[in-house]
């Protein structure tokens, strides 16, 4: 059950982390793309709300693995971005595209 | 590869996190990633930098997990049967509407239950309706006796007075004088009043019938601050001088029963004691003066003394202790300083006044005057307390019936239970709707032990001697006892249902649905709890009976002590000429033509007169002083008088063993006489012969002994002995209720309708007199022997009954659920009397056991029986073994018949059965 609709900024890096990884999207490394690859500082609360949300809206899946460090197994979720967790990306990505048009002198190239 | 020691999140923190995220699957990984991200941390940047980033996080993941779930956005896999926005409940919430609709339907299961099981169903309300109906009629006479109120303004500011004399008890009562010195001299009360409490004959519209009045000094009524329902009370000035003012009050019930509440009942004259009085005022409904066993049917005031009362007190005399006192306390004056104050007024009149020196007044309670003094009261409180440990064992003993019968029932519907607490009920439901089911049945078992009160307080009353007026069992069923059945029901039937329900929360339940394992292990453990309940009832029964036995025993040694008079065949006839107006000619007239004419009735063979005969309700002391003997300064002489007729010691069968009897020569004029029993001739003429001794008495004539007689019991058949004055009535103080004995030479019962048409027709209008025969008689004497032996007789018969019906119950329950093993063990060989013995040996056990701990519980109850037995040690084997011996037979018996049963179980069919 999704719902076609504009995602927030930080749902969308939230996504785009969990794509990036491919079959390695766990919590912890999501939070790891998002603090070393782009830069910003994730607190595990707002990233585990987030992930609740995708889930509600129906943007995110997620299944159970088991991990077996310390002896014991234990659960650990993997996520995967859903289909329509892809459409409200790309809705998303054009609606940006669309805006930024002619704005390429005002905005300045990506920093290396 | 050595094992790394991984570092570990804080517990603190864990501990946040568990406590804010809902259980499941989503916060278990939220751990785990936490905990991982921990590890790297840890061996990245030291484990404090990562405990200090785990916390950090903990705070975060907590916040936000708790904002959302307030919102309704819970973490964990969306379930899509559940509302998402909603919040769920975290544990059991309690909903009113939901309880009500239980309880309802709970109450209907039950009935249903109680239906399906009538055999079981009825042992058991008959069970709780005994032991349920055995404390309301106890407490009925607690209620009645000792805590029905008086219904006075303010009963913890009324004292009640006593004068205690020298040689005689703390609580007597108080000559008339007196009682004006105390009322003039005290500093501490804002009123004293007097009264006293007589037979009298009342006729309004009817025929004269006797009831209990009072005569009352004129602020009686003020000070217990009673006013009346109807007119007026007394006056001050209404107390004297004698005879002026023929008023009376009326009691309510009186004025209800005997005057129809008649609104005009104001200004009539009825007569009392033939004497015209005129009704003033009528008292207020619940008010019935100050004795418990005593509802004044009038109160008429002290002026008429001389002719409301059936004797004639001396008004002029210190030493003719008639009345007792009630005063009000003044404000702020405590009991103690109320105490203090009469101190030293008594002091104070023992320096006036030598012959009062030793005296004491003593101040009490209203309540410690109920039953007339605080000995009286305290014996009474003592026997009830005695009775209600007794009844609240019988009720225990019926609790555990139910119990056992609970128990079965819940062994038998295991499979029912069991599929219910699959179904989602939880435990606590279902022990609920357990303890709804033995609450019902322990209401039912209430209703009808009210009825079983009833009943029995009717069989109590006929335990009751006979008096000239009837003595009603104050014994009141009002809101209090119908309070305290309910509270008994209510708790009978949580504690009844409490041993299945304990079982229920044991949590095995699912193996019972799976029915694996022999019965044999099924039946183990409510078994356990059933023998533990029948081991109870056995020491309980066995208490009761002990102390049955023991007094049965007193009893015994009670109606064998020799009275001191042979009359068997014998009747007593009060003749109470103080019902009429005869002046002491007259009255002494009269009861010299009707001793004439009785004793020439067909049937009769002897009669005389009496002032008093022993072992009767009174029975009072006199002063004399004894020529040659001198008491010792603490020494009052006091003795027992009586005044009687020529054929006295010949019809009462009284032996004479020195001298002569009085006789027909001893008359108005003659030399006056005396005779004393050994008790007095042994005191007062140490080593002499007291024949031709003198003896200063009645009216301060001089007697000359003639005769001595037998010593024997004058007041009560356990009193030690005491010295005994006998004066011949024509040579002494009038009395006017003086008592007529007969000895008859048939049966004396057809002799009462003779005797009591002869009094009719010579006193037409007197109430007719209540004749006794003296077996009857003597129940006066006996009551305090008798009762407490029959009421706890009866209920330990009770008791055995029960525990029996108890065991055997159990011990049937037990054989039925064992009758797979009994079919094994007699496939494979063992003999029918071998498994007969085997379970009468379990049924031995409990009984010795529960013998074992009776007999330690019956060493304790017998000390406190102690003061109730005559003669009787506390510990007297008989009574011991005779309960023990009692209890085995009727034990064995019980378990005998399952014992049976189980020899005869057919292998084959027991071990289909399972």
């Amino acid at each position: 059950m999704g719902r076609m609709g504009f995602i927030g900024e930080f749902e969308q890096v939230v996504l785009l982390a969990a794509l990036q990884l491919k079959d390695n999207a766990h919590a912890p490394e999501i939070a790891r793309t998002l603090e070393e690859d782009a830069g910003r500082p994730v607190s595990r609360g707002a990233l585990y709300s987030t992930l609740n949300r995708l889930e509600r809206k129906g943007f995110l899946e997620w299944r159970i693995e088991a991990s077996s460090e310390d002896g014991g197994v234990q659960p650990k979720r993997r996520f995967s971005v859903t289909e329509e967790g892809i459409a409200a990306l790309t809705a998303s990505r054009d609606m940006l595209l669309a805006l930024w048009k002619g704005l390429d002198e005002v905005l300045e190239g990506p920093s290396s | 590869m050595t094992s790394r020691r991984l570092a570990r999140p804080p517990g603190g923190a864990i501990a946040l996190l568990r406590l804010s995220l809902p259980s499941g699957t989503t916060r278990d990984s939220i751990l785990e990633d936490l905990a991982y991200e921990h590890r790297r941390l840890a061996e990245c940047r030291g484990p404090e930098a990562a405990g200090g980033w785990y916390w950090r996080q903990a705070l975060s993941v907590s916040g936000r997990g708790l904002l959302d779930r307030l919102r309704g956005r819970c973490w964990g896999r969306l379930d899509p049967t559940r509302d998402p926005g909603r919040i769920p409940p975290r544990g059991p919430r309690f909903d009113v509407l939901g309880e009500l609709g239980h309880l309802e339907r709970d109450l209907r299961h039950g009935l249903r239950q109680l239906l399906r099981r009538p055999g079981s169903t009825l042992v058991a309300v008959v069970s709780l309706a005994l032991g349920i109906g055995a404390n309301v009629a106890i407490f009925s006479l607690v209620n009645g006796l000792l805590l029905r109120p008086l219904n006075v303004e303010e009963p913890d500011e009324a004292t009640a007075i006593f004068t205690a004399r020298l040689g005689e008890g703390r609580y007597g009562n108080t000559s008339y004088l007196d009682y004006l010195d105390y009322k003039k001299q005290n500093q501490v009360f804002s009123g004293l009043a007097a009264y006293t409490t007589a037979p009298m004959a009342l006729a309004g519209d009817a025929a004269p019938e006797i009831v209990w009045g009072q005569v009352v000094s004129g602020d009686y009524f003020q000070v217990l601050g009673v006013e009346a329902a109807l007119g007026r009370t007394f006056q001050p000035d209404e107390e004297d001088p004698q005879d002026t003012h023929p008023v009376v009050v009326l009691g309510h019930d009186t004025w209800r029963d005997a005057f129809g509440s008649d609104p005009g009942i104001l200004g009539r004259t009825i007569r009392i004691n033939d004497y015209p009085f005129t009704v003033i005022g009528v008292a207020p409904r619940g008010f019935t003066g100050l004795l418990s066993v005593v509802e004044p049917a009038l109160w008429t005031p002290l002026s008429m003394t001389r002719r409301a009362l059936p004797y004639s007190p001396n008004m002029e005399s210190r030493f003719d202790p008639w009345l007792q006192l009630v005063g009000r306390r003044r404000p702020g004056v405590s009991m103690a300083e109320a105490r203090a104050g009469m101190e030293v007024l008594a002091s104070n009149m023992a320096a006036d006044l030598p012959t009062h020196r030793g005296r004491e007044i003593v101040l009490e309670g209203l309540d410690e005057g109920r039953l007339g003094g605080p000995d009286a009261t305290g014996q009474a409180k003592r026997l009830l307390a005695m009775l209600l440990g007794v009844v609240g064992f019988v009720l225990l003993i019926a609790c555990f019936n139910v119990a056992n019968l609970e128990l079965a029932k819940a062994t038998e519907r295991r499979r029912e239970i069991a599929l219910r607490y699959s179904l989602g009920a939880s435990r606590w439901r279902i022990v609920k709707q357990l303890l709804t089911e033995s609450t019902l049945l322990a209401l039912f078992g209430g209703g009808a032990g009210i009825g079983v009160g009833i009943l029995t307080l009717q069989g109590i009353g006929r335990l009751q001697a006979q008096a000239e007026v009837p003595i009603p069992i104050p014994a009141t069923l009002d809101h209090r006892v119908l309070a305290v059945t309910l509270l008994l029901a209510l708790a009978t039937g949580v504690l009844s249902g409490l041993a299945p329900a304990l079982q229920i929360l044991k949590p095995r339940q699912t193996e019972a649905l799976k029915e694996q394992g022999p019965a044999l292990s099924r039946a183990r453990g409510a078994g356990r709890i059933q023998q533990f309940l029948v081991g109870g009832q056995v020491a309980l029964s066995l208490v009761l009976l002990t102390g049955a036995g023991l007094l049965i025993r007193s009893l015994n040694n009670t109606l064998a002590i020799d009275p001191g008079f042979d009359l068997r065949r014998g009747l007593v006839v009060p003749l109470n000429t103080g019902y009429g107006q005869y002046e002491e000619d007259e009255g002494r007239a009269l009861q010299r033509r009707l001793l004439d004419r009785i004793s020439v009735l067909p049937g009769v063979e002897s009669a005389a007169l009496a002032a008093f005969v022993p072992l009767g309700v009174n029975h009072g002391h006199h002063d004399v002083s004894v020529e040659g003997y001198e008491p010792a300064p603490d020494e009052r002489m006091l003795v027992k008088r009586n005044m009687v007729s020529p054929d006295y010691f010949g019809t009462m069968g009284i032996p004479v063993v020195r001298g002569r009897a009085i006789d027909e020569g001893d008359t108005e004029d003659a030399l006056p006489v005396a005779m004393v029993n050994e008790t007095m001739a042994r005191r007062y003429w140490p080593g002499r012969d007291p024949v031709e001794g003198r003896v200063r008495a009645d009216l301060g004539r001089v007697y000359t002994v003639v005769g001595i007689i037998a010593d024997g019991k004058y007041g009560s058949l356990t009193e030690p002995p005491e010295p005994y004055l006998v004066l011949p009535m024509t040579q002494a103080e009038y009395v006017a209720n003086a008592e007529l004995v007969v000895r008859t030479g048939g049966d004396p019962r057809a002799m009462i309708r003779p005797i009591s048409s002869q009094v009719r027709s010579e006193v037409p209008g007197l109430p007719p007199p209540r004749i006794m025969t003296i077996p009857r008689y003597l129940e006066y004497s006996q009551g305090s022997a008798r009762t407490p032996a029959v009421m706890v007789g009866v209920f330990g018969l009770l008791a055995l009954v029960l525990a029996s019906v108890g065991l055997y119950g159990v011990m049937a329950h037990n054989v039925s659920q064992r009758t797979w093993e009994f079919g094994v063990r007699l496939a494979m060989g063992a003999t029918g009397s071998g498994v007969e013995r085997m379970v009468m040996a379990g049924g031995l056990k409990i009984i010795l056991s529960g013998m074992v701990v009776g007999s330690l519980m019956a060493l304790g109850a017998s000390r406190v029986l102690a003061r109730l037995l005559y003669e009787v040690d506390p510990l007297d084997p008989l009574s011991f073994l005779g309960g023990a011996g009692i209890l085995l037979g009727v034990g064995l018996l019980a378990s005998f018949l399952p014992a049976r049963r189980a020899s005869r179980a057919d292998p084959s069919t027991s071990l289909r059965a399972e």
